[in-house]
């Protein structure tokens, strides 16, 4: 049965394959067909694996794990190349695999006017390629190889236009970001085969026996006593790679410039699919982050702060992708706030739902910025609700889903999440308990920043008149060069001018509208396969059921406890929608503002000066002092010195080589009369 | 031979053939230093004859008297060079006495050597019908050393006369008008 | 028969050899440089034929009459180079040709 996932696997390979080879001298259409065709199959399969693990019966044999060959054999080191399927892995896939598609699918119109067309898709394979090996891999080593190569597809996909200098830097802080990450998923497998001998996960594998071998780390790390720093190190060390790669404090900051890559990308990369492993790696490992109890705590303060910080960031940014990419990083902090609670499948189902609602506004966002040929400033847009009708209603869909009104996705697992979070507050004991209680609060906070800032956003973008001047005439690919309008110096001809322009700007066409509607609909009904805890009805909770084999049973909360939280969120984020309608309702209007807390926010809280300030000019330093010091004066002076010394010896020595044969005979007889004395004086 | 004439000869043939080679080196003229050799190889063919070597000594005179020496003669006839050319200077001064010094250490330490050595192992003599002597006595000089040389060094005597082919060879090449 | 010692006839062929290497390491003309070069062969020579008359047997005497072929080919060879360079350079002083200098 995992060797259907095979077929997940390899049509997206052949894609990029294709493509990379060929893609130059295709015409569109076929381009289209495999990039389209590629993700179609492999979604198509991923939709029949998940359809055969729920034909299993009882829930607990859902799994599958075929190993498809050796890779290496090193004496106790064995790696296979395996893949596992079973509740999680086919959840991911199923996500991965269906939004990608759509996003695929939007792609063909948003990136038409775009020379590089046929290398944008064969990237966008080769990611879809590397994401469904990362979660079908039933090992660490090549849950790393494709966590390595999802960051290669990040990297090649926000450098696509490698003309602009903002793009190439973008793509190498995020590269070097995820290498970070990358080390410490590195150093965990070490700890962990050092410790336990193997990297398989060894999910279903025999029950843990002391003194035997054969089952993997899952296991094995719940029967071998491994000391409280290796079972803290191990993992602390995954959550750095998680950190890194779906954008945790302190490790965010190439999320927000990734957004240099086209939207897509952003759509599909940096909100619904790749910035998830992090989530999905806790998931799949949440067994070895119980072996220590600080990990998990720790775990959800990151996650809390997270989301609370990016989310005041969120409050002030005017570019509308960065806005998203601060509320993709305050959701992902809520995803692991949920699973800090000890409920996986809480963040299991907000990454499922996040990835709808989140492909959603960031293909939303796309839409306004492809209509508006590039301009992506809040400040110049306004008004475009009757000029982008379906754009419009999926986007305030997207907008009611993440900021949590009910009977929306996000609802449903935000809800899910808070009431984790209390619950876990209630039945600890100790003063862990005050952190949860703590991370409860932050969440709730953090719902009503979501809804104020959403709201923002979106009374920006759709109400109110229209600020701009017309969507800009040389399209989105080159929008960093300068912008060349006629002047307009009076506030009144500006606004005469917009009233004009508003005419000229168009719904975007039907390939990019069909993904927006699909994903419309998902993010409305998305929540009905998660959480109705508030009801008291378990078997209304169907994605939890499903998952439960794998990620274990949630701990159950108290209905009024339940009630509560949602009660809490509700009213938070109805505030926020409140606030942002009295102050953006009437459209947006920027003003400067002297408020040093806004200042601090709209600046991004300095993160990346200080970060320059403190740890890359420090560093740059270091450098030039070594490159200096270590090369100019040791290695240069050392071999100079080297040379000098044989060019002084072969400087005597060539005065040996006079040239007279006569003196070469000389040096024969010196030869021949001190072997002869050493006769004599030996006797 | 009496034992005080053969006594007499070995010292007249080496205070002769040591006075000739000093000749050979001595001698300005290039012609002068030739004849000098020749007359050492003649000195040393009597040795030879006094060891009751024969054959080597007949051929000592024969080739190399007769014909390495005509060569030599023929070739410093034709390529005299004035001795006392002023530019011919000797660049290298010094090492005629380093030379001379290397030779008499040299010497010293080989007589040294021989006169204070452990004496040759008399079991490494010949006997029987090995021995040549008894060869000589029943067959004549010539056929000894026929026999010798075409019994244990019949494939190194083949092997000579490939060198001497290929010699004449290079030298016709190297003779040839450029 | 009385015998004149084996080292005499040694001292006499080592005589001869270190005046052959005198004469290579001081002379200049290449031509009298061969002619050196023959007396240290003869000198070997001369101990060939002695230990082959000490120790009764014929081997040392093939042996000098191989030296003496291999020195007839030596000299045609040398000989025939001396005169090609000759012709070359109008000059045979061995330290004319030092063109291998350091």
């Amino acid at each position: 049965m995992a060797s259907l996932l095979l077929w997940v696997l390899i049509p997206p390979l052949l894609g990029f394959i294709i493509l990379g080879l060929l893609g130059r001298t295709l015409p569109r259409s076929a381009i289209l067909t495999v990039a389209w065709g590629t993700v179609a199959i492999s979604f198509l399969f991923a939709l029949s694996a998940f359809l055969s693990l729920l034909g299993v019966h009882p829930d607990s044999q859902r799994v599958s794990d075929a190993t498809v060959y050796t890779w290496a054999i090193a004496g106790d080191l064995q790696v296979h190349f395996g893949l596992l399927l079973d509740p999680l892995s086919a959840t991911m896939l199923l996500v991965i695999t269906g939004v990608g598609l759509l996003i695929h699918i939007y792609s063909a119109g948003y990136m038409a006017d775009d020379p590089g067309f046929w290398r944008f898709f064969s990237y966008m394979n080769f990611f879809i390629f590397a994401m469904t090996l990362l979660v079908s891999a039933d090992n660490l080593l090549f849950l790393l190889v494709g966590w390595g190569l999802v960051g290669l597809a990040s990297f090649l996909l926000i450098g696509f236009w490698y003309q602009r200098p903002a793009a190439t830097a973008a793509a190498r802080k995020a590269l070097v970001i995820n290498v970070i990450g990358d080390f410490g998923l590195m150093l965990a497998i070490f700890l962990l085969f050092k410790h336990l001998n193997t990297v398989d996960y060894g999910y279903g594998g025999p029950n843990c026996i002391p003194g035997t071998s054969g089952y993997g780390v899952l296991t094995a790390a719940s029967c071998q006593q491994l000391g409280s720093l290796i079972s803290l190190a191990i993992p602390l060390l995954l959550f750095v790679a998680c950190a890194a790669k779906s954008a945790q404090l302190p490790l965010y900051m190439w999320l927000p410039d990734a957004m240099e890559g086209p939207t897509p990308v952003s759509a599909l990369i940096h909100a619904a699919t790749m910035v998830t492993a992090g989530v999905y790696l806790v998931a799949r490992t949440h067994v070895l982050f119980t072996l220590s109890p600080y990990a998990l705590p720790i775990v959800g303060a990151i996650g809390g702060l997270t989301a609370l910080f990016a989310a005041t960031i969120a409050l002030t940014q005017l570019d509308i992708k960065r806005v998203l990419a601060y509320s993709t990083i305050s959701q992902l902090g809520y995803m692991f706030m949920g699973e800090s609670a000890g409920s996986y499948s809480a963040g299991i189902f907000h990454l499922t739902t996040h990835a709808y609602f989140k492909a959603l506004l960031f293909l939303g966002a796309g839409a306004v910025i492809h209509a508006l040929g590039g301009e992506q400033d809040m400040r110049e847009m306004g008004g475009l609700r009757y000029r982008m009708r379906i754009t419009f209603w999926t986007f305030l869909i997207a907008v009611l889903a993440i900021s949590g009104i009910p009977p929306f996705a996000g609802f449903w697992s935000k809800d899910d999440i808070l009431s984790a979070l209390l619950t876990q507050a209630t039945s600890l004991s100790g003063s862990v308990r005050y952190l949860y209680y703590g991370l409860w609060g932050l969440g709730v906070l953090t719902a009503g920043l979501t809804a104020l800032y959403m709201f923002r956003l979106f009374y920006g973008i759709f109400m109110g008149g229209y600020r701009g001047s017309g969507p800009l005439k040389h399209g989105h690919a080159d929008s960093d060069e300068e912008e060349e309008e006629e002047e307009v110096t009076t506030t009144a001809g500006r606004r005469r001018r917009g009233e004009s322009a508003l005419y000229e700007i168009y719904e975007v066409p039907a390939v990019m509208t069909v993904p927006l509607v699909i994903l419309a609909i998902l993010s409305t009904i998305g929540g009905l396969v998660g959480s109705f805890a508030l009801f008291n009805y378990s078997r209304w909770q169907p994605l939890n059921a499903f998952l439960e084999p794998v990620l274990g049973s949630a701990p159950e909360g108290k209905l009024g406890l339940l009630w509560l939280s949602t009660g809490a969120s509700l009213v938070f984020a109805l505030l926020g929608l409140l606030i942002a309608w009295r102050r953006y309702g009437q459209g947006f209007v920027y003003k400067e503002s002297r408020n040093p807390f806004y200042r601090l926010a709209y600046n991004k809280y300095y993160v990346d000066e200080i970060g320059i300030a403190l740890l890359i000019n420090p560093l740059l330093w270091l450098g030039r002092q070594a490159s200096a010091l270590l090369e100019g004066g040791l290695l240069d002076g050392g071999s100079r010195l080297v040379g000098r010394a044989f060019s002084l010896v072969s400087a005597g020595g060539r005065r040996l080589q006079t040239g007279y044969v006569r003196n070469y005979a000389l040096a024969i007889l010196i030869g021949v009369v001190l072997i002869i004395l050493y006769y004599v004086v030996r006797g | 031979m009496s034992g005080a004439a053969l006594i007499i000869s070995f010292f007249v043939l080496a205070v002769a053939s040591v006075a000739s080679a000093l000749g050979v080196i001595l001698f300005r003229n290039a012609v002068h230093s030739a004849l000098s050799l020749i007359l050492t190889l003649l000195f040393l063919a009597m040795f030879y004859l006094q060891l009751g070597a024969m054959f080597i000594a007949i051929v000592q005179i024969l080739i190399y008297a007769g014909a390495i020496m005509v060569l030599f003669l023929f070739v410093v006839t034709m390529l005299a060079a004035d001795p006392r050319d002023p530019d011919l200077q000797d660049r290298l001064p010094w090492q005629r006495g380093v030379a001379a010094v290397l030779g008499l250490v040299l010497v010293g330490a080989l007589s040294y050597l021989l006169l204070s050595g452990t004496p040759l192992n008399e079991a490494a003599r010949a006997h029987g019908s090995e021995a040549l002597s008894q060869v000589v006595a029943q067959q004549g000089n010539i056929q000894a050393f026929g026999q010798a040389l075409f019994h244990g060094f019949s494939f190194a005597f083949e092997v000579t006369s490939l060198v001497i082919v290929v010699a004449i060879l290079g030298a016709l090449v190297l003779g040839r008008k450029a | 028969m009385t015998t004149i010692p084996v080292s005499w006839y040694l001292i006499v062929s080592a005589l001869l050899f270190t005046i052959g290497t005198i004469g290579v390491l001081v002379r200049r003309n290449p031509l009298i440089i061969f002619m050196s070069i023959e007396l240290m062969l003869n000198a070997v020579n001369l101990a060939f034929v002695t230990l082959s008359s000490y120790l009764d047997s014929a081997d040392g005497q093939v042996f000098v009459f191989l030296v003496l072929t291999v020195a007839a080919a030596e000299v045609v060879v040398g000989l025939a180079i001396i005169v090609s360079i000759f012709r070359t350079r109008r000059n045979i002083d061995v330290d004319e040709m030092n063109l291998l200098r350091g």
